[in-house]
This record gives structure tokens, sequence and C-alpha cells, in this order.
């Protein structure tokens, strides 16, 4: 058809297209007779449609992506050698993925590998995820749980290293029937004791049930898969998860959501109990020979545990009884009611053994010898975090008088009030000692914290002070571990006269949260009255503070674990800036190399954005949020005029927040503005002269401007509170270059590097290579080169150092396309001088966005 | 891997012409989209995915130098996500086909997806090969099939992408799937 045919049929079919159907067969009569070709490809086109009126109309973009989300199929891996592992055979399909029967080739044992699907682990975030808890997992060493080896990615696969325990699933045992009561009991004491050691690690299983579970030819009991189960898709989980099933005696087959707790089924924050749950079910059916709330059909079952409170006792026999009642208190709706830990259940065991009154009809209140495991326990399930080890006592805090730093008749005696009603209401609010030393108090002894701590017999100790700024005061405080004198937490802040009254109450509160203190009644009455006033609610607000203590500590796992944090408060509180705003913080330090780097810059820096941008539209007068945009402008835009515009910001809306103030110097002294900088930091180190970081920062503007004296006088001040400050180690090192103390440098960045590899070899390396240590500093590069992550700007360095220019120039342009957070502040680095005269030196700098 | 530098080098070529440049992209593209689809749908499941075209957004930000492309254009942006979806429904049609003639291991329906697109593969490759000629005889029909049928967009997004009228986009639409539905029913 030529053009012209083809405009014309497009014009006819137009005509007829738009007329109304009954004027059509004249029209056709009409054209038909012009040009009989054109009548028939226009009648025929306009049936076509008619005939299938909705033909398109239904996009396919989303089949497309939702294919795009698909696995390929994957070939069977039966004799396929990935690695070190031969594989064997395939013993079974979980809800992760396949396990294989394999052979460790290199020790010659066989193990089990579990296989993950793509679909759970296919990014850098979940990935590391999954190692996280396969490495907590791996900390396990018990006989009842299944041992993991290791996580391992081998040409293309994601992999769980653990131990190959051959015998039969409880599943498979239950298929026969009910068990006899002795092996009911012993099955369910070791099942039990692996849990009590899972949860005295902070680990919950999540899915406990008879396919998980595997009884040896000795009767002896592996658990697999501890906290595995939160890899598996959550919204589909009831659907999806069926792997199998059990097979009941009615033939039924069932999901996994027979042995799911009513909270786990409401989608609501689990903490250990859900495990004691799904075990009180499992004992049911062991006894019994049926699961008690399996029904036909899911919807059914689901039903069945969300609304029955402890399901009918089937008892077959009299010795079977008080196995009855211990699973009965176990299947409590309210977790309040059930057993209050694993180890609880195991003494009941105890009990039931030695023909002892059980404590499970009705124990409620009655607390033994073992009550302060109980209760620490018990916080574990209020705050559903790891249990230290060690921390098997009640825990002990010396409160030690807050010191009035600034002199004046009336502070003294403020200090000693505020003090007195601080260490009062840590006590009312949960359950800890709280020691002050008896009055007159020697202030003298406050040089040497640890030894007061041991004379009190404290875990922890609480120091601070405060001084008047007109009005108002300005209070800080610092906890630290008595064993080491580390530091836990750290914080100042000003207290308006009118806050006086709240201030020891909100303070008691939060270092409880803190510390990990199980609050009580009145503290939870406490917390919720705070939370309240913030317009949260409590669980939301303790989250986001545990998340900020997470963020302050600046170590890597635990930022992982800070957004944890943020994100579950934002689940509670969907519209609660504040946490968005820890989100983003927590991503924007996790580009850095100090941090481990666990995900690119740039999808750190996407997730930080869009954290902001959430904040601001909450609320978009938060200071917080506004530094934060200045962070994200300033790091990865390398937008300066962006980044001040949303400093200046924050600074009008809060300009008592000190972040505002030493992130705006940064800029600053990036932008050549070194005077204006030192001012900033000094404006920030006023409002936090006892931080770290404000000193660390006023520090490194110093150095920017190149006043070394200064600066070292900062940073060994920060080193002799903080001797294993990062940041302060590594600052001081370059410091100490530029002074040509190259001994005193290398020290440092020694140091640095054994407390955090990744963040200490490129200095160390530089340091090496500048004092003519080649074999070192190519050593250093080595451990940088065996990293996953990119780091290109940290080898750029040792080469420099090493005096490889080409190498070093070549290394920064990846830094610089990667948009390396600190790659512009190379450029205001006194070492960077001796590259100066480089040609390409000007490249360099304008990709990073400067003129010159 | 291509770095952002690289994946937008191609991207400039391509809307400065190259046609060969965008037979290099498609791959690396479709390799994000793999990996954030995936994502999403064990985030969110599969619910969330069908309701935007945000995740092909987020493909393209993760993938190129912001600073260099900046999307005045949007044709070039949406054409590929469009030529991209046509690829990949295409390739599954396929698939789905050979596992058929196969016979023997006939897969157990997976989703509600794979039953669609079970029932349509037939259709889908004769629709591809009608549009390939389609594309022959009026080219701005065929983006207009692929922009509203697998880019998702509606005739006003389709409009300011290929820059022509709404009513223009209508007109197209209407007579391309007249067209393409006269092909298709005759192919099969």
């Amino acid at each position: 058809m030529t053009d012209s045919d083809w405009q014309r049929l497009e014009g006819a079919f137009q005509a007829a297209a738009e007329m109304p159907p009954e004027e059509r067969a004249a029209y056709f009569e009409t054209i038909g007779t012009e040009a009989p070709w054109l009548r028939e490809e226009v009648e025929t086109l306009v049936d076509a449609l008619d005939r299938r009126r909705d033909f398109l109309e239904r996009p396919a973009l989303s089949l497309g992506l939702q294919l795009l989300g698909e696995n390929p199929a994957q070939a069977p891996l039966e004799g396929k050698t990935i690695g070190n592992y031969r594989i064997l055979s395939l013993l079974g399909k979980g809800g992760m993925g396949e396990v294989y029967l394999a052979e460790d080739l290199a020790l010659a044992r066989r193990v089990a590998l579990k296989f993950v699907s793509h679909r759970l682990v296919d990014d850098a975030w979940s990935r590391r995820q999954l190692i996280k808890e396969a490495q907590a997992i791996a900390q396990l060493d018990h006989p009842n749980i299944c041992a993991v080896y290791g996580v391992e990615r081998q040409a293309g696969y994601d992999f769980i290293v653990m131990q190959y325990v051959p015998g039969e699933t409880l599943a498979g045992l239950l298929q026969k029937g009910r068990l006899p009561v002795e092996i009911a009991l012993s099955l369910g004491r070791q099942i039990v004791a692996a849990l009590a050691k899972a949860h005295a690690h902070g680990i919950i299983h999540r899915d406990i049930k008879p396919q998980n579970i595997i009884v040896t030819a000795e009767s002896e009991v592996k658990v697999l898969d501890f906290g595995l189960a939160k890899f598996v898709p959550a919204p589909g989980a009831v659907e999806e998860r069926g792997e199998g099933g059990a097979v009941s005696q009615a033939g039924l087959i069932l999901g996994t959501v027979a042995y799911m707790s009513p909270e786990q089924l409401r989608g609501e924050r689990l903490d250990f109990r859900t495990d004691l749950f799904s075990f009180g079910t499992l004992l049911h059916e062991m006894i019994s020979g049926v699961n008690p709330f399996a029904k036909t059909s899911q919807a059914e079952t689901i039903s069945a545990i969300l609304t029955t409170d402890s399901p009918q006792p089937r008892t077959p026999s009299a010795e079977a009884a008080g196995l009855m009642q211990i699973a009965q208190k176990c299947l409590k709706r309210d977790r309040e009611e059930r057993y209050a830990s694993a180890s609880e259940i195991l003494l009941d065991f105890d009990n039931l053994q030695q023909g002892r009154q059980l404590r499970a009809p009705g124990a409620g209140h009655r607390r033994a010898w073992w009550g302060s495991l109980l209760f620490l326990l018990l916080s574990i399930a209020i705050g559903g975090i790891y249990l230290h080890s060690g921390r098997a006592k009640r825990q002990t805090l010396a409160v030690l008088p807050l010191i009035a730093e600034s002199p004046d008749a009336n502070t003294d005696e403020l200090g000693d009030r505020l003090t007195t009603n601080l260490a009062d209401r840590l006590a009312r609010v949960a359950n800890i000692a709280v020691k002050t030393p008896t009055a007159p108090f020697d202030r003298g002894r406050l040089a040497d914290p640890q030894r007061l701590a041991r004379e009190l017999s404290a875990e922890t100790l609480f120091i601070g002070g405060f001084r008047k700024r007109g009005e108002s005061l300005s209070f800080h405080f610092t906890l630290l571990r008595a064993a080491d004198g580390a530091r836990i937490w750290g914080e100042e802040r000003r207290i308006a006269p009118r806050e006086l009254e709240v201030f020891p109450q909100e303070l008691a509160i939060k270092i409880a949260l803190l510390l990990q203190f199980s609050l009580n009644d009145e503290g939870r009455m406490l917390l919720q009255a705070l939370a309240a006033s913030q317009n949260k609610r409590p669980e939301a607000y303790e989250l986001y503070l545990r998340g900020r203590y997470y963020w302050n500590s600046r170590d890597t796992e635990k930022i992982l674990s800070a957004i944890e944090c943020f994100e579950q408060a934002i689940d509670l509180e969907p519209t609660y800036a504040l946490a968005y705003t820890g989100q983003a913080d927590s991503y924007l330090l996790m580009s850095t190399v100090a941090f481990g780097r666990p995900m690119s810059t740039r999808e750190a820096m996407i997730k930080a954005r869009a954290a902001i941008k959430k904040a601001l539209e909450i609320d978009n007068q938060l200071c917080e949020a506004h530094t934060s945009l200045g962070v994200y402008s300033l790091r990865y835009e390398w937008n300066w005029p962006e980044a001040e515009k949303a400093f200046r910001q924050a600074i009008d809306l809060n300009p008592e927040y000190a972040p505002a103030h030493y992130w705006y110097a940064n800029l600053l002294a990036l932008t050549g503005r070194s005077d204006q900088a030192i001012a900033e930091s000094e404006k920030a180190w006023t409002l936090e002269p006892f931080t770290p970081h404000s000193n660390i920062n006023l520090a490194r503007t110093r150095y920017y401007a190149r006043q070394y004296e200064a600066a070292a006088a900062l940073l060994e001040r920060v080193l002799g509170q903080y001797p294993d400050q990062q940041s302060a180690l590594n600052v001081l090192g370059y410091v100490y270059l530029q002074q040509g103390r190259m001994n005193e440098a290398i020290a440092r960045f020694e140091k640095l590097y054994r407390a955090n590899k990744l963040f200490g070899a490129a200095p160390l390396g530089y340091a090496y290579g500048k004092a003519g240590e080649k074999e070192k500093a190519l050593q250093t590069l080595d451990v940088l080169e065996a990293q996953a992550v990119p780091l290109s700007q940290e080898k750029a360095l040792i080469h420099l150092g090493l005096g490889n220019t080409n190498e070093a120039v070549r290394m920064l342009r990846e830094a610089c396309a990667e948009r390396f957070a600190t790659y512009p502040f190379l450029f205001i680095e006194p070492f960077m001088n001796e590259l100066r005269s480089d040609s390409r030196y000007g490249e360099l700098a304008r990709c990073a966005g400067f003129e010159r | 891997m291509e770095s952002p530098a690289d994946i937008t080098q191609l991207l400039v070529r391509w809307c400065e012409g190259d046609r060969d440049a965008l037979e290099s992209l498609l791959p690396l593209v479709e390799a994000k989209l793999r990996e954030l689809a995936r994502y999403h749908m064990r985030r969110e499941g599969p619910g969330h995915l069908l309701q935007t075209t945000a995740l092909v957004n987020e493909a393209f930000l993760r993938l190129i130098d912001q600073n260099r492309v900046h999307w005045q254009n949007r044709a070039h942006f949406f054409g590929i996500s469009a030529r991209i979806m046509r690829r990949i429904l295409l390739n599954h049609a396929r698939d789905q086909k050979r596992e058929k003639r196969g016979g023997g291991a006939m897969q157990v329906s997976l989703s509600k997806a794979d039953e669609v697109a079970t029932n349509a593969s037939e259709e889908l490759i004769a629709l591809d090969e009608a549009l390939t000629r389609l594309e022959r005889i009026d080219e701005r029909k065929c983006r207009v099939v692929e922009l509203r049928f697998f880019g998702g967009l509606s005739v006003e997004e389709t409009a300011e992408v290929l820059g022509v009228s709404p009513v223009t986009v209508i007109r197209d639409w209407t007579m391309a799937r007249a067209w393409l539905a006269r092909e298709v029913s005759h192919d099969r």
C-alpha cells in the first residue's frame, strides 16, 4: 500500500468510525463505487474493531512487570559442584527455597545447603540482612539447634550452609499419630531448651512447626531455621507458605498457618512469646495427635487461632494431663497470660517429672528465685531487643551528682535537687537499683568514675553537669559502662525553666529505655504520657528513641538496627516526621567508608532523599529534616547553594540544633570560607561542648584552615575521654602528618585500622607510603581490593601516598563518577597540594563542581 | 557492569538517533527492572506493581547519571520502558508456546499472571508481528500502541510524549487497534 493510499484509507476509516453505526452502510456504498478496495479495507477494519471493542484496552505494562518479578525456572542442581560443595540430592523445599544434601569438598563432611530464592535476597540490603541473621544464628551453639556454618554466594547462588542432620521430621513422626507421653516430654524439653538458648541471644524463631524439627534415630531433637522465617515474604505468607503442610488425621493438608500465633496472624510486632505459642500447638499435637486449631479451610483455621482462648484439652491419658496443662498455658491467646519465658516451661517440665505442683494453671504472679531472670526476659518482651550476655541480675545504676559548671550559689543546690529528683524517678519507673553516693560528695572523685562504680557496685554510671545560660539551663549527661568506661550514650540539651519539673521524668524514661531496663506500671504510664504529649504511640516513641540510640553509636551493625527501629516506628506512626529524618540520617551515614558501605552511595542516597522528602511533606518546619536535606545536597548532589539554603533554613527554625551548625561549617569550609566555617563550628561546639562530634568537627574545620596545633589539641582531648573514637583518630592522624609527626600519625591510623579495617586502611596505607614503607602500604591496598564494595577514593589515597599518580587519578575519576560522599572535600585537603600541579587536577576538581 | 556514565552515553546516543544504542541499552535496563520488580514484589506483593509506572522510573533513576540527561523529552524515557515491556512479554509468550509444544513438562500454573499470559501468548506473538508490519507502514501508530498498551500511558501522556494532540492520539489509537485486530485475527 502506498503512502497516499494509506492516508486515504485512514481518512475513510476515521470518518466511518466516528459516524453512528446505522449510517455506515450508506457510507460504504459511496466509497465502494469509487474504490472497491477502499470499501473492503474500511469495512473489514470497522468490523474487526466492532468485534473486539476492548482490544488492547487493558495495558500490558503491569503484566510485564509482574513477569519480570518472577524467577526464571531453575535447573535442577543435583550432581553440580558449586564452590566447595558437590550437590548430592534434594532434601526438601521450603519457604525460602530448596534444601540440598551436599558434600563439603574442603572439609570432607556432609552439609545441608539451603538455597535462598533470588526473590528473597536479590539486593545488597536483604543479602546483608540475611548474612547478619545467619551470623547471629551461627553464634547459637546448642545441641538442639541445627548449626549454621555460614552464608555463601557462589556462581550466582545464595545459600546457607547448615549442619546436615539425618533423621525424620516431627511432621513425619506425627503422621503416625500421637506420641507416647515420655517421648513427647523428652522432645518437648529439647525443643524448649533450643528456644531458651535462642531467646537469650535475642533470636526469635518465628516459624516453629513440625517440619522444622528433626528427630534423629537417637531421639535427639534439632530445631532448624532459626530466625529465617522473616525473610519469607510476609504479605502473602498465609497463602504461599504451604510447603507440603502437616497432614492431620482427617487427611487435611494444612499450611503452616496452623502453628502461627494470634499476634503473628494479626501482623503485630513479635516477641519471643510467639514461639511459645507455636510450641504449645506442637506440644498439644504431640500428646493428642491433632493440631488444636486445624480446620478444613485456612480461613477457618485462622479464625480458630484468633478466637480460641486455650483450645479444649484432649487428653488421652492421665499421664498426659500434665503436659496438656503446659500446652494450655502456652496457648493463651493473650501473650501476657502465657509463660513468660522458655525457661519457665523447662521448670514446669521439671516439676512435672518430679511430681510437683505445676506453675501452669493460673500461675501468673508468683515469682521464685529465678524472678530476676524472668524480669530480664520480660524486658526483652517489652523491648524486643537483645539481652546482653552476663546480665543475669538486677542492674544497678549509679547516679552521680550533677555538677554545676557555672559558679553560682544557687546552682549547686539546683544540681542536688535535680540529681535526687532524677534518681528517685529512675527508681520508680524501672526495675533497677539506683544508687547515689552518700553526701557530702567529694567532686574530685569524679575523676575516676570506674572506681566509683566499683565502690557502689554499679554496672552503669550516670554522670552529668549543667550550667546556667540566661533563664534556662544547659544540661549534659553521659552514661558509662562501669566495666570498661565505655560511653553508652551522651546527650546535651537546653532546658527552659518551665521544663524543670517534667525534665527528670522524661530523662528517667529515656535512660530506662536506652539501658533496656523493663519499665514498671508507673514507667509505662509515664511513657504513655510522654508519647501522648508528642502525639505519638508509646511503642513508636520508644522505637524512635532506640533508633536514635543506635544511630548515635555510629557503628555499622547498629546503623542497620537503627533503620529497622525507624522503619517500625513509621509502620506504627506513618506521619512520624522525626522517624523519617532518623531514617534519612542513617542512610546518609551509611554510604561512608566508616560504616562499611553496606549499600552503594546511589542506593543509600536515593533512600535518604525519599525519607527526607517524606519528612518535609509531613512537617516542612522541621529543623532536623532541613538539616538532613542540606547534608544530602552537600554530600550527594554536590549542590552547594541548595545545601546552604537548607542549612540556613534549619538554623532559622532552630538555632540550638548543633548538627545544623557543624554541617553548615563543613559546607563553608568546602566553599573556601574558613573563617565563617570556624565560627559556625564554634557555635555547634558551644551548644554541645561535650559531644565528641562537635569537638571533632571543630578540629576538622581548623585542620582545613591549616590551624594544626589547635586541631590537635581538641582531638587529643576527645581521645583522652574516648580513646577509641574512630573519627578523632582519623583526623588526628592527618593533623600529625601535616605537622611532620609521621610516627605518631601512623600510630593513630594503626589503632583506627585495628578498630575498623575499612575505615583505617586508606589513611594507614597513605601514611605508610609517605613513610617509605611500600610493602605495608601495598598490604593495606590488598585489604581494600578484597572488599566487595567500591572503594576507589580509598585506593586513590594509598596510590597517592605511594606516588602512583596515574593510578590515583584513575581511581579518583571513579570515585567522582560514583559521587562518593567525601570526594569534594579532597580539594580542600592539605595533602592534595602535591597533586595540584598535575595537569589533571583541574578536571578532577571540576568533576566535584569546583570552577578551578 | 556498565557504569552510569556508559548507560547515559548510550541513552544520549539513542536520543540522537542511533538505533544500535537502544539495542545495547535494553538488556541493561531490563536487568535493573527485573531486580527492582522482584524487590518490590517481595516487599509489597504483586498488587502494588499493578498500580504504578514508578518502578520504571526508579530503574532509570538508578541507572543513569542524572546530571547529564534531563528528561525534558519524556519520550525517550517512556519509549524505552514500553519497548522493554514489549520485549519481555513477547519473550515470555514465546517460552509459553514452546513449553506447550514440548508437551511433557506442563508446568503447574504459578500465578494468575501466568494463566493470563498462557491464554494470551499466541495472540501476543501475532500482535508483535503485526506491530512490526504496522511500524513499516505508519511508525507513529506503532509508537502510540507501544506507549499505550505496553507502556501503560494515558491518551494525554502519550500525546505529550509524542508531541501531538490528544485527538491525534485517539485517532491513531483507534485505527491502529482496528488494523491490528484484523491482522491478528487473519493470522490465527
